[in-house]
């Protein structure tokens, strides 16, 4: 049984604009230890799946499909049960942390309410025993134990996002979803951060869950990667062999977006992507990508294709793929 | 670094009094360093009758002579000599002191119901709690404060005379303890009702705008990622923070209490501050408006100084690294 | 907006930012027509402007003259052809109202223009200067804001001849110190903004910054406020008049308060001293109804997300 499983998920708003449909049919799913990227351009919808997971999305949105934690359907739980298991199941590390961080209160009592929110009844900790752990938990993400008095404004940027890590740690989940953690971050930083994840999820065996426009992060740190466009899953496989040979044409521009050190010819070559990626409430007909695309035919502009097995454990939602996948 | 912020802000606030005294000063002096001249503008006064007040209450000389006569009488605690009666002007204002604390003390606290209001009606912006609260406090907030006082005691105490037409006490009244205090009480239902009226309006706007801009932070929804009930995650993260402005507010607008009243008082005939600045500029009354124009600016400076220190308790990021 | 190629390759700079400006400001007034609310507060002001303008039409100052009006009856309630009854000189309540109109409408809007015309140019001074200039208006401006608004305008009313100039000139300087923080705070977040060093850099001077960058992104601000700024300057006349304070020649709506005063209210003359009062707060309130739909329109933050 996998620890998080998306599927058939759609996340549709209902803005004062109308419905928009933020997610369309993805399936996903984690196990223990696995660590999967999702990598994709703003607006595809890759942060809605990281408040969806939680069940995070303002109320007004419809959402179908099946969200399952731990086997149960986060969309079926009492709020009770809600409530526990957040956190304690899965928990988000969040972007941008001078905002994520409530500026009034010191960063070690941040911690210590998530660690109080789901203390046992019985035997719950002492202020002590919670003191020493926040202390543990900001040990272990490289900040001082001393500095929990501090405020977020206090810190540095660096610091502020390995506060929301040692925040999403405290309750052990087994999942951890990264939502873009790196993104505001200068890139001698990014790479401390990264590589803390890295490790924390290999010494406690988490499944992660990465989301990111940064795809040569993603290659690193994940084991699996998924592109995501429009609202769909539009190529997946392991992130090494979908970095170098993609098989979807977006995959392909993304790719090669960011050129390879030492490579003359990518160097000399910048691929940009031309046009702008789709406006949600108004999706093209058929293959949303088709627009941009430079192996479109006839057939993309009716056939809104749906993922493709390419062989190897690898799938692309692209006419020109293999056979379709059952 | 507290001790710092401090300091600062009491420098601050020391600056700017003595600011106000010297303003207070030459205020009255602007157009004519006669300030009598200006004044009895209008009354039928002849120029002999101007000069004998000039030199009864000691206004000639230059500008900076009396200047230097006027701070020193302030640093012994003298105001002067009230033209009415020449009555020492600190007396006067000190006995006018408490009725005023008293009722705009009262509306104050009364009105402060309008945050609790304010924070719901952000929480739940758009509903019909919200849309109610919000028109009513628009619509209390465009009516003159005296002239509700006018409605107010024309239905209340003329038509159906439920309470006094004005003042503080039932004239003539020789009750003591409880009963006269329950007398001023009754005195005291309608003024009190009108400014707590005149006021819940501000209150609740600030608190409700403070909620909205407080409700878009992140904080709020890491909180509801960890677990948390929706009334904690308002009351512990929300609350907090759109806290900050309206205590902002609320010192202020305790720092005003003295200005606030003038016209509600003149009307209901309350024997406090407003009143006696009402009647000194009837007079007209130098010294009392000179006397009362610097108690009522010191006050809002010494308000000021408790929000500024208020308000770095609350909010970490202003005490500076 | 579509245009042939010949018209985009003729237009001056000047054109198509003018072009621009009224395609804003069009979409702008589309959106606030669709606030009923606002329109309807839009067409209260229309009203009471018209009654403010037609009262010459109607009556003569002369009906006002004690002299004339003697054998009409003292203190009578709203009857036949004095629809709002009578005040204790036997004049028109009616008439006094629409005569009041005006000068509670003209000083209002006066001293509002004063009020936010030395805002402005104080914020606007102080934001694109900065250094010690911002340094020595902030500290004027946090000076004026400490001293209380009303008994500084009650000393400066007392202090200087009656009238309506002084009464429009003593709320303008009392009320400017909010108009000008904003201004500033606004100046000061354009002037991060990275197309005013872009500016910088091709060689822009600072009035052509000031004029075509700053201005045109503060404006909008500015015309939200001052519509808010109103019912203060209309608030506080009317406070003043009734303190005694106002131009004795001239009637405004505070003026027919001070004059009801406490008697009216006592002996139940409650027709001398409603209409005022109801006037008052439908000006005001159609006022901030429209200034806060207008900040709604102008400033794409505020609008619901």
């Amino acid at each position: 049984m996998s620890l998080l499983e998306l599927r058939d998920l759609h996340v549709t708003y209902h803005t004062a604009d109308g419905p928009v449909p933020a997610v369309r049919g993805v399936n996903l799913s984690l196990d223990t230890g696995d660590t999967v990227g999702l990598a994709g351009e703003s607006g595809c919808g890759k942060s809605t799946i990281a408040g969806a997971v939680l069940r995070l999305l303002p109320k007004s949105t419809e959402i179908t499909g099946q969200v399952l934690l731990d086997g149960d359907d986060v969309y079926q739980m009492k709020p009770g049960r809600l409530r526990a298991a957040r956190w304690t199941s899965a928990a988000i590390v969040f972007q941008g942390a001078l905002h994520s961080l409530n500026p009034v209160r010191c960063i070690g009592q941040q911690i210590e309410e998530a660690i109080q929110l789901h203390a046992p009844a019985s035997g719950a900790m002492t202020a002590g025993a919670t003191r020493t752990r926040v202390g543990d938990l900001l040990d272990r993400v490289g900040i001082p134990a001393t500095r929990a008095e501090r405020y977020p404004h206090q810190l540095s940027g660096g610091q502020r996002q390995r506060v929301l890590i040692a925040l999403a740690l405290a309750c052990e989940p087994k999942v951890l979803i990264a939502d873009e953690p790196t993104t505001a971050l200068d890139v001698m930083v990014q790479a401390q951060v990264l590589a803390l994840l890295e490790e924390l999820q290999r010494e406690q065996g988490l499944a992660l869950l990465f989301i990111t426009h940064d795809l040569s992060v993603l290659t690193h740190t994940c084991e699996r990667l998924a592109v995501m466009y429009a609202g769909r899953i539009v190529e997946e496989g392991l992130s090494r062999e979908v970095f170098v040979t993609p098989q979807h044409p977006y995959s392909r521009a993304l790719a090669a977006a960011f050129p390879t050190i030492g490579d003359q010819s990518s160097r000399m070559n910048p691929q940009g992507l031309a046009g702008d990626p789709p406006d949600p409430s108004a999706l093209p007909t058929g293959c949303p990508f088709h627009l941009r695309c430079a192996l479109a035919v006839p057939e993309c502009t009716t056939n809104d294709v749906g993922l493709r097995d390419a062989g190897d454990g690898r799938r692309a939602a692209c006419v020109h793929v293999g056979a379709a996948y059952v | 670094m507290r001790a710092g912020f401090v300091i600062r802000k009491l420098l601050g606030a020391l600056s700017t009094l003595a600011f106000v005294v010297v303003f207070n000063f030459f205020l009255f002096r602007i157009v004519n360093p006669n300030p009598v001249d200006s004044m009895f503008r209008g009354r039928n006064l002849t120029r002999e009758q101007l000069d004998q007040i000039t030199r009864k209450f000691n206004l000639d000389g230059s500008k900076w002579d009396q200047f230097v006569g006027y701070v020193q009488q302030l640093l012994r605690g003298d105001l002067g000599l009230s033209f009415k009666g020449n009555r020492p002007v600190a007396t006067v204002i000190g006995e006018a002191l408490w009725p005023t604390v008293l009722l705009v003390g009262t509306s104050t606290l009364l009105s402060m119901i309008g945050i609790t209001i304010g924070y719901r009606a952000g929480w739940r912006r758009g509903s019909r709690f919200d849309t109610a609260s919000t028109s009513f406090s628009m619509v209390t907030y465009s009516m003159p404060e005296f002239w509700v006082g006018m409605v107010f005691l024309g239905f209340f105490s003329a038509k159906l005379g439920w309470f006094p037409v004005g003042g503080l006490e039932d004239p003539g009244s020789n009750a003591t303890g409880v009963a006269k205090y329950l007398d001023q009480l009754h005195h005291m239902v309608l003024p009190a009702t009108v400014l707590a009226i005149a006021y819940v309006g501000e209150y609740m706007i600030v608190a409700r705008s403070a909620m909205i801009e407080t409700l878009r932070e992140d904080y709020l929804q890491l909180a509801r990622a960890k677990g948390m009930r929706e009334e904690e995650v308002r009351r512990r993260h929300a609350v907090p923070n759109a806290r900050l402005p309206v205590v902002s507010l609320s010192a202020i607008n305790f720092g005003f209490i003295f200005s606030g009243a003038i016209a509600v008082e003149t009307i209901f005939s309350w024997p406090g501050i407003g009143q006696a600045t009402f009647l000194a500029v009837r007079g007209p009354d130098l010294p009392m408006l000179q006397g009362l124009f610097l108690l009522i600016s010191a006050t809002v400076i010494v308000a000021n100084l408790i929000a500024d220190l208020l308000y770095g308790k609350l909010d970490p990021r202003v005490l500076g690294r | 907006m579509t245009a042939t190629t010949d018209e985009v390759l003729l237009a001056s700079p000047r054109s198509i930012r003018w072009a621009r400006r009224r395609a804003s400001a069009a979409d702008a007034w589309r959106r606030l027509r669709r606030d009923r609310l606002a329109m309807a507060a839009l067409f209260v002001l229309l009203g009471f402007i018209v009654m403010a303008l037609i009262a010459p039409l109607v009556s003569d100052r002369a009906d006002f003259n004690a002299i004339n009006t003697g054998d009409n009856p003292t203190n009578r309630p709203p009857t036949g052809t004095f629809i709002l009854g009578t005040d204790s000189l036997g004049r028109s309540v009616a008439l006094q109202v629409m005569w009041g109109a005006r000068i509670s409408l003209a000083v209002g809007l006066a001293a509002t223009v004063l009020m936010i015309g030395i805002g402005v140019v104080v914020g606007l001074a102080a934001g694109f200067f900065g250094g010690w200039i911002d340094a020595l208006l902030m500290r004027i401006t946090d000076w004026f804001m400490v001293i209380p608004f009303l008994p500084l305008a009650i000393v400066l009313a007392t202090i200087l001849e009656r009238g309506v100039g002084t009464i429009v000139l003593v709320i303008g300087i009392t009320s400017w110190p909010s108009t000008a923080r904003l201004v500033r705070s606004q100046v000061l977040s354009v002037r991060e903004r990275l197309y005013v060093d872009r500016a910088r850099a091709l060689g822009a001077g600072r009035l052509h910054i000031v004029g075509r960058h700053i201005l045109p992104n503060v404006t909008p601000l500015i015309l939200a406020n001052t519509t808010l700024a109103v019912p203060i300057a209309i608030l506080t006349e009317t406070t003043l008049s009734f303190l005694g304070l106002g131009d004795p020649t001239q009637t405004s709506w505070g003026g027919l308060l001070e004059s009801a005063g406490t008697t009216a209210v006592k002996a139940g003359y409650w027709w001398q001293y409603l209409p005022p009062g109801i006037g008052i707060v439908m000006v005001v309130l159609a006022f901030t109804v429209i200034g806060r739909a207008l900040e709604e329109v102008l400033d794409p933050r505020l609008r619901e997300r």
